[in-house]
């Protein structure tokens, strides 16, 4: 047999083999020689730990350093298989821009974006949280294959960069602000109401488990609630119907809960609310139509943010302090968070999609004005309200499929704006 | 109202009222479906053992601030030390999607004690016993110093003049890491 140490200095030599085979794809817009540096620091990392562990490492070194090992292949592999035209690259490059902001580290991390698997794919593989060698983080944004050109779904990775952003110990006083606004008082801060809670609303068999398993759910499901905030708050009005759309397909009664995550009606009833707090549920102009597809929208909402679990964990006002404090938050120190203003040409956006053009704002070329840049969640708001006008008695011939094309092309249309921005 | 076995447990799974000693057999015992020789995937990582394979190529890589490994070495610590200074040390487990309904038979972090939290006891013994004045976060951002001294500077009267405080640190470390 091969002792362990030889069979891991092996591994190294596979991984450098993949490493320079990997460069031979290109798997992003830039950044692939980022990764390579950062894979290839890792891997010299790695080598420089094994020839520092001496004659005779305990097994349980030898253990972490094979995970190391397999985890550096793996993320190789991972990088390796993600390929541009597998999902929205428009809408990943803009959201991978945010979450650069919102995840700055001690390096300045790293982030690809992949497609994989059905419907709930959607997510973010973060790195590993105990500490590991490693110089820059690495994120892995993950889209469902089946919906590459579904624009409008794609805010909900709004909740996933939250998850990246509370893995960075800088964020924990925010995360406090707002866990101590927002969950103050409620069941998923005391073992005991907690319990009450599921045998008032789930009754028949949660007492049995033991408290600390009872109280890493409750940890688990503010996390997942605060994360929902944070994506509400970063990517503005165009997210909670795609957090609905998605979590009412995986579960259409929206009652069942998980270990990691609350029913879902919980969750919508956090957004409904904080939506009407932010004041994103109205407009302060704009033509009938539009009010119209904006008044209905958040009403629908609404509709599903009801009955008694959606508030049985969450009141109004809690939802409310908590969103309040997550904007004052992120305002002060992350100000890539959605703004008020980024709504003034939701208008423009909405008549635009009702006549086909992607929504790309008002712009000038006969003048040879500059473009206009436009917030690319605005755009996607305007495609879900849109959709509502367009579903409702309008009598319009557009496809859902055909409105998340267009918002995806305008999209598209802000990097060329940006681009034309910065001159040759 | 459903009950909350099917989404919490398994579906398969006994009532959960049954009793805490069939609970936790429940959670822990993998089923036949769940039995095999070989795990497709790497058994988790210990911080414990890892923050000590992390302080050892630290203290072997001070003398040898070239090595390409220094960036990772700096760039670790001074995320471990960030942790320590807001008491962000945690263990979140595997990392999950937004939609995932798993059974917490699969999620067998649920059941183990959070091992970051002896990442933070191990770091305050050590700031006990160095500075024991100083503020966590006053510690932390002096060893910080160090660090960056230590593995991402060329002055080399920098680094010498930070170099016993930060042997002494990662000394103090491993063993404070090794206590049960």
């Amino acid at each position: 047999m091969l002792p362990p140490k030889t069979f891991l200095e092996q591994q190294c030599q596979n991984i450098e083999d993949c490493l320079n085979e990997a460069l031979r794809y290109e798997y992003g817009p830039r950044e692939s020689g980022a990764f390579f540096d950062e894979c290839s620091s890792r891997l010299a990392t790695l080598k420089a730990t094994i020839n520092n562990l001496g004659a005779s490492p305990t097994a349980l070194e030898l253990q972490e350093l094979v995970n190391e090992a397999s985890r550096l292949g793996a993320l190789i592999n991972r990088i390796e298989h993600s390929h541009v035209g597998e999902f929205s690259w428009a809408f990943a490059n803009e959201l991978r821009e945010l979450a650069k902001t919102l995840c700055a580290d001690v390096q300045e991390p790293l982030f690809f974006l992949s497609a994989d698997g059905p419907i709930g794919s959607y997510r973010i593989h973060p790195e590993q949280t105990e500490p590991a060698l490693v110089r820059a983080r690495v994120f892995n944004i993950v889209f469902p294959k089946t919906l590459r050109h579904h624009a409008l779904y794609h805010p909900v990775l709004g909740h996933e960069v939250g998850h990246a952003f509370l893995l960075l110990p800088s964020r924990k006083p925010i995360e406090d602000a707002v866990d101590a606004a927002m969950f103050t008082g409620t069941c998923l801060k005391s073992t005991t109401a907690f319990k009450a809670w599921l045998s008032t609303h789930y009754p028949g068999n949660s007492a049995a488990l033991p408290d600390a398993i009872l109280d890493k759910i409750a940890d688990a499901w503010r996390v997942e609630l605060f994360c929902d905030l944070f994506g509400l708050v970063v990517m503005g009005p165009c997210f909670p119907n795609a957090l609905l759309t998605i979590l009412t397909a995986l579960d259409p009664a929206g009652i069942n809960l998980g270990p990691a995550h609350p029913p879902p009606k919980v969750r919508f009833h956090l957004q409904s609310v904080a939506v009407s707090e932010l004041g994103w549920d109205k407009v302060p102009t704009g033509s009938a139509v539009l009010q119209a597809a904006v008044r209905d929208t958040w009403a629908d909402f609404a509709v599903h943010a009801s009955g008694a679990v959606a508030r049985s964990i969450l009141t109004e006002a809690q939802v409310r302090a908590g969103a309040r404090e997550m904007q004052n938050q992120l305002s002060k120190h992350y100000p890539s968070h959605f703004k008020d203003s980024s709504l003034a040409p939701l208008e423009e956006l909405f008549d635009q999609l009702l006549v086909r053009i992607p929504p790309i704002g008002r712009q000038d070329y006969k003048e040879r004005l500059p473009a206009k840049r436009v917030d690319f969640r605005t755009v996607l708001y305007s495609g879900w309200l849109a959709w509502k006008h367009i579903s409702g008695t309008s009598g319009l011939d557009l496809s859902f499929l055909d409105v998340n094309r267009l918002c995806e092309h305008a999209v598209m249309q802000q990097l060329a704006i940006a681009a034309q921005a910065k001159g040759p | 109202m459903p009950a909350l076995g099917p989404r919490l447990g398994e579906a398969a799974a006994p009532p959960l009222d049954q009793g805490l000693v069939e609970v936790v057999a429940f959670l822990t015992i993998p089923t036949r479906a769940d039995a095999m020789l070989i795990s497709t995937t790497a058994p988790e990582s210990d911080p414990r053992t890892m923050c000590g394979i992390i302080a050892k190529t630290a203290l072997s890589l001070m003398d040898a601030p070239q090595n390409p490994a220094a960036g990772a070495v700096e760039a670790t610590w001074l995320r471990i030390l960030e942790m320590y200074r807001y008491g962000a040390f945690r263990h979140t487990g595997v990392p999950r999607g937004m939609f995932d309904f798993e059974p917490i038979a699969q999620q067998p972090e649920l059941m183990q004690r959070d091992a970051g939290l002896d990442l933070q006891e191990a770091i305050r013994r050590v700031h006990e016993a160095m500075e024991p004045d100083r503020s966590g976060e006053e510690f932390a951002a002096s060893i910080s110093d160090a660090v960056r001294a230590c593995f991402g500077s060329q002055d080399a009267v920098l680094r010498q003049s930070k170099s016993d405080q930060l042997r002494k640190f990662l000394k103090l470390f491993q063993s404070s890491i090794a206590q049960p």
